[in-house]
Parts: C-alpha cells; structure tokens; sequence
C-alpha cells in the first residue's frame, strides 16, 4: 500500500540457487522420485505465491467507501 | 471436572487489558481526559469507586502501585494507566464470552468519552488501536513528510492473559521454545493492522503493516513491557495461588472483529492446553524471531511470509501454524478431553489455515482485522499520509456503532467509524455457523453489568453490589471485608453455581460468608 508519504517496501528477492543446482543433476530411481516430489513442492509454492501476488488488486472494490474520511490525529503517549 | 465448568479449554479462565487513547483536539493533558472518562463511569454507575489491594500482588512495573482504580459493575478493572484509559475485562473462560466482555469493555469506553465530552464541554474522542501516528515539524533527524513534517509513532496495548501450570513455565527456555513461533505466526489473523512510522524500518514515510505491536520489539523475551519489549512477557504475577503462571501476553492487538476475537481466544486457548501437556516441545524453531516478526508484518503484498529455520531450512509463517493446528489435533486424539468450544475453534482454526495457505487472504475482509482495514485504505486512495492514518484511525473509532451490538439497529451505524460491526457479524455469522450469534446482544447486556458466572468475579462482582459498603480493598485475587479477608486464589471458585442459591436478597452477609467457608474452609479468613 503506497501513498504519499507512505513507503512501499522493497522487495527481498530471495535466489533460489538449490533449484537450479538440483535440475542440472542426473538422477534416476529413488533419487529422482525424491527430487521430483522436492520440485513439485517448489512448484507448489511458486504457485502459491503466484496466486499470492499483489493482495492490493484483489482488495480492490472489496469494500464500500461511502463514508467521509476525518483528519483525526490521536494525541496519545506510549503506554503499558 | 468442576462444579458450573466445562470441558477442554472451559479450564482456562482468561482475559484481556486494553489501553484505550482519549484525545481532544484541543490538545487537553491525556490524564485529564481519562480521568473525567473514569468520573463519567462512575456517574453513570458503570463502575464504582474502589481500593485496590495490591499488597498482595507483585509490582513489576514501578507505576503499578499508584495507580487508582475503580471497579466495573461487571467485574472489570477501570483505570488511568500512564494516560490511557485502561480497562481490563474480569475473567472469562470461553471465546464467545471473550467477545461478549470485549464489546461490553468497548461500550464502557464510548461511555467514558461521551461523560468527558459533557463534562468538559469538548469533543472527546476514543479510540481502540495499539498505535498514535503523529506529525511534527522536522529537527535535526526523523522523517519528512510533505511540508516539512515527520511522523512519529507512539505504542500502547492490548495484553491478553490466560492461566497457566507454573509447572510448564518454570524452565522459561521451554516457554520460548514452544510459544515464539506461535506468537510470532498467529499475526496473520490476531494483527490488527496499522501504519507506522516507517522510522520502524529505516525508513521514510510511513507503512501499512499487519500487527503494529511486531514492530516496536527487540528481544525474545521481556519483563519490562515498555522498554527493550520482548515476543514474550516474563511477568510473574499469578493473580491465583503459587501454582499457577498467568501468561501474560503482550502482543494481543486491539480487535474489533467478533471473529477475529472469537478465534484468537480459543486458539489461544488450545495452544496453551497443548503447551502444557507437552505437545509443542518440538516446535519449529526460528532463526531469528525478532526479525520474523517484523517482516512478516511487513509483508502485506505478496503475502510469502517467509521465514527461516534455526536448522538452515526456509519456510513460511503458515507452515508453522499447520505445525500448532497437528499439535492440537494430535492432543485431543491422545487425551480425548474437548470441549464444546474447543470443536468450534479447531475447525474454525484449520479453515483460517486453510484459507492462508492458498493466499485466499481477500476473503477475510470483514473478517481478519488487517485485511480489513487493507481493504479500506486500497479502496479510498489515500492522497497522503495523514489520509492513511486517519482512514485507520476512524476504523479505531469508538462512536455510536458499538451500540449495536445492544441491538440498537442501523441508526447506530450512521456515525463516522469504519468499522462495520453490522457486517463484521455477516463475516462471523458464515465462518462460525455453529455460534449462535443472535444471542450476542443479550450476551452483551449481561455482560455489561454482570460478571461472567463461571469464575470467581462472579462471587466478587456481586458481593459488590450488594453489600458494597462491607468492602473495604478488592483485588483479583482478593477481597477484603470489614467482616473477613477471602482468598479467591482458585479461578472457578464461588462460581454461580456454588453461590447462586446462597446469594438470595435480603440475606445478611455473615450467612453468604458462613455458606462461602462451607465450601473453601481454608479461604475465608476471620
């Protein structure tokens, strides 16, 4: 959610180098069944975060704005 | 199994604080606010005057011990707490009462601002929020907004408390080992969502971030819950004889969706059930929890939660939960002992679960209390900062709205909050079916002057009322009469049903006593 004023946060990029590494493996048996399932799960995931990408589009028209914003501040201290 | 008590979870009595900010824009002293909200109370006979027995407690936190309090007619405490309105609920032990006695705090709070506006003749606004975003005019360093301005954040809270065996938390690095990652994880629908000084993250502006109290930790575990603040609140303050441990939470965030209250109680609930019989001794351990923290309520986007294991492995904050959610499962199979609560709240927790791990997180608008107010700040464009916060802000507000749930109708919404208790109850209605939700308003009338009937307040709340002038200092612990001390060191103790028949009008208060050390013998003292 970026607004003025209001910082988006970079995005950390995480390098999948096992992905890489694994694929360029030979593999066969027991091994290769192990790697597959290793990279459905990868697969999964990707798929997952796809799915997951840019929550902000899909809150779009989720909720009615049919109510006058207010420039309230709360004048309050740090507590507990 | 005890006597006006149910099963599983209905042996946990639990409760929660909640710091409340009272503001004028007349920029009146905060302490002088709360104050006439406390006056306000009391005039409107919400609560009474009281002294408060804090012989028998330990102060951790050197302010404690002057604080005056006043005492809710429905058992809870009423105070000023460094400027806050504090209102901690009495003691419950099931989730719909957890939502019942959080409405009814929230309805004394409306009360307590409209009191003070009348009596200083100002408009006096409360809030239920953990955070106040302010702007000044930039010094030496800080963040710029706009016209030379920074914001700043200032935190205050919502502590949840369950009791506890002291037994499980004696070796405090079991407690870390087990609860962190829930504590850390459970964001994803306890946060309630806020902006922040972006200063939290080194950086300018200001962010939208899931649980606002994430962002102003710094260690594992704390004492203290105002500075160097830990995931975990080492407190030892049973309010309850020495066998018991009150987990004293200081990450629960300030709630208003019904649902969302509902699940974090029995969630909570479950977890410390499963904590004290072992279940989560092999608990996923997280490399670096502070700073998991931090990033998974930073991460409102692309919602990966990721998180890395102590043992090298990535994974992400909803694995970890699936990790609580077996542990539960798999010690209701081995004991066998659940509850009516606690069937609701499995399977009401496994389809949260559910719905995160597929990112489905758009569904839960209305539902999850930072999605919710996601939903409002996407769909209202924010042009600034200070748009963003006040859209937060009127989502916070305690207005007229909170009447509905005495059953006040739709005039009750009319007024500027955001939040919709109208369609947060439609959420809570079609996730929770097995909850009959028509009876909330009823609950929250009794609930607003009465004390929960399972657990001691009970006993408490009605001596009272009735033979209030009898009472000389209460505690939560303890009452002290002109006539006896009585140690109300066991939680469900002088419940409804051990004292209901005894407590007839007209009897005289050595017969309620006489029947009182009839049944606890060691706990009335003359």
């Amino acid at each position: 959610m970026v607004f003025e004023g209001m910082e988006g946060e970079e995005e950390e990029i995480e390098e999948e180098e096992g992905y890489v590494k694994e694929e360029e493996k030979e593999y066969g048996g027991a091994e290769k069944e192990k790697e597959m399932a290793t990279i459905l799960e990868r697969l999964k995931k990707r798929e997952k975060k796809e799915k997951a990408a840019d929550l902000v589009s899909k809150l779009k028209g989720k909720k009615k704005v049919n109510k006058k914003i207010m420039p309230y501040e709360i004048y309050a201290t740090s507590g507990e | 199994m005890r006597k006006g008590v149910g099963e599983g979870t209905e042996n946990k009595i639990r409760g929660v604080e909640q710091e409340y900010p009272v503001t004028a824009k007349a920029g009146l002293n905060p302490s002088l606010l709360v104050n006439a909200a406390i006056q306000g109370l009391k005039r409107r006979r919400f609560s009474r005057d009281v002294k408060w027995d804090t012989a028998t407690e330990v102060s951790q936190e050197a302010h404690e011990a002057r604080i005056a309090s006043s005492f809710g007619e429905n058992g809870c405490r009423v105070y000023n707490d460094m400027g806050h309105l504090e209102i901690s609920t009495p003691s419950y032990n099931n989730p719909f009462d957890a939502v019942a006695y959080d409405k009814a705090s929230e309805i004394y709070a409306f009360i307590g601002s409209k009191e003070a506006s009348r009596a200083l003749k100002k408009k006096v606004a409360i809030h239920k929020n953990n955070v106040a975003n302010f702007f000044s005019r930039a010094v030496s360093s800080g963040v710029h907004i706009g016209k030379g301005e920074k914001v700043n954040t200032n935190t205050y809270a919502t502590h949840g408390n369950i009791i506890t065996k002291r037994e499980a938390c004696e070796d405090w690095s079991r407690v870390e080992k087990a609860l962190i990652p829930w504590v850390v994880t459970r964001i994803l629908f306890t946060g309630s969502g806020d902006v922040v000084s972006g200063k939290t993250i080194g950086k300018e502006g200001v962010k939208f971030v899931i649980s606002p109290r994430a962002m102003f930790v710094v260690q594992k575990s704390s004492l203290s819950t105002t500075v160097s603040r830990g995931i975990l609140n080492t407190r030892d303050q049973p309010h309850a004889a020495r066998k018991y441990w009150r987990l004293h939470d200081i990450h629960y965030e300030a709630l208003r969706s019904e649902y969302a209250i509902f699940l974090r109680d029995i969630a909570q609930a479950m977890v410390i059930c499963a904590f004290e019989l072992g279940f989560l001794d092999d608990a996923p351990e997280i490399e670096d929890p502070v700073s998991a923290f931090k990033k998974i309520s930073l991460d409102t986007q692309e919602c990966e939660w990721k998180i890395k294991l102590k043992d090298g492995s990535r994974t992400d904050a909803v694995s970890i939960l699936l990790f609580y959610l077996e542990a539960i499962e798999k010690m209701y199979e081995e004991k066998g002992v659940e509850g009516k609560w606690d069937r609701i709240g499995r399977k009401c927790l496994k389809e949260v679960i559910k719905k995160l791990e597929a990112r489905h997180v758009e569904e839960c608008v209305d539902g999850i209390d930072w999605v919710t107010k996601l939903a409002l700040l996407v769909n209202y464009e924010p042009k600034s900062a200070s748009e963003g916060i006040s859209i937060c802000n009127q989502y916070a507000l305690l207005d007229e709205s909170v009447m509905y749930y005495l059953g006040d109708g739709e005039e009750s919404l009319k007024g500027s909050c955001l939040f919709n208790p109208k369609e947060s109850l439609t959420f809570a209605k079609r996730e929770l079916p097995q909850v009959d939700w028509s009876s909330l308003p009823d609950r929250v009338k009794y609930a607003l002057s009465n004390a929960p009937e399972q657990t001691r307040e009970f006993f408490k709340a009605e001596l009272l009322k009735r033979y209030g002038p009898h009472v000389k200092s209460v505690s939560w612990s303890t009452m002290v009469l002109n006539e006896a001390k009585i140690m109300l060191d066991e939680p469900f103790m002088l419940n409804k049903e051990e004292m209901w028949a005894e407590m007839t009008e007209g009897r005289e208060i050595e017969e309620i006593l006489s029947a009182a050390k009839g049944l606890y013998p060691d706990k009335i003292i003359y």
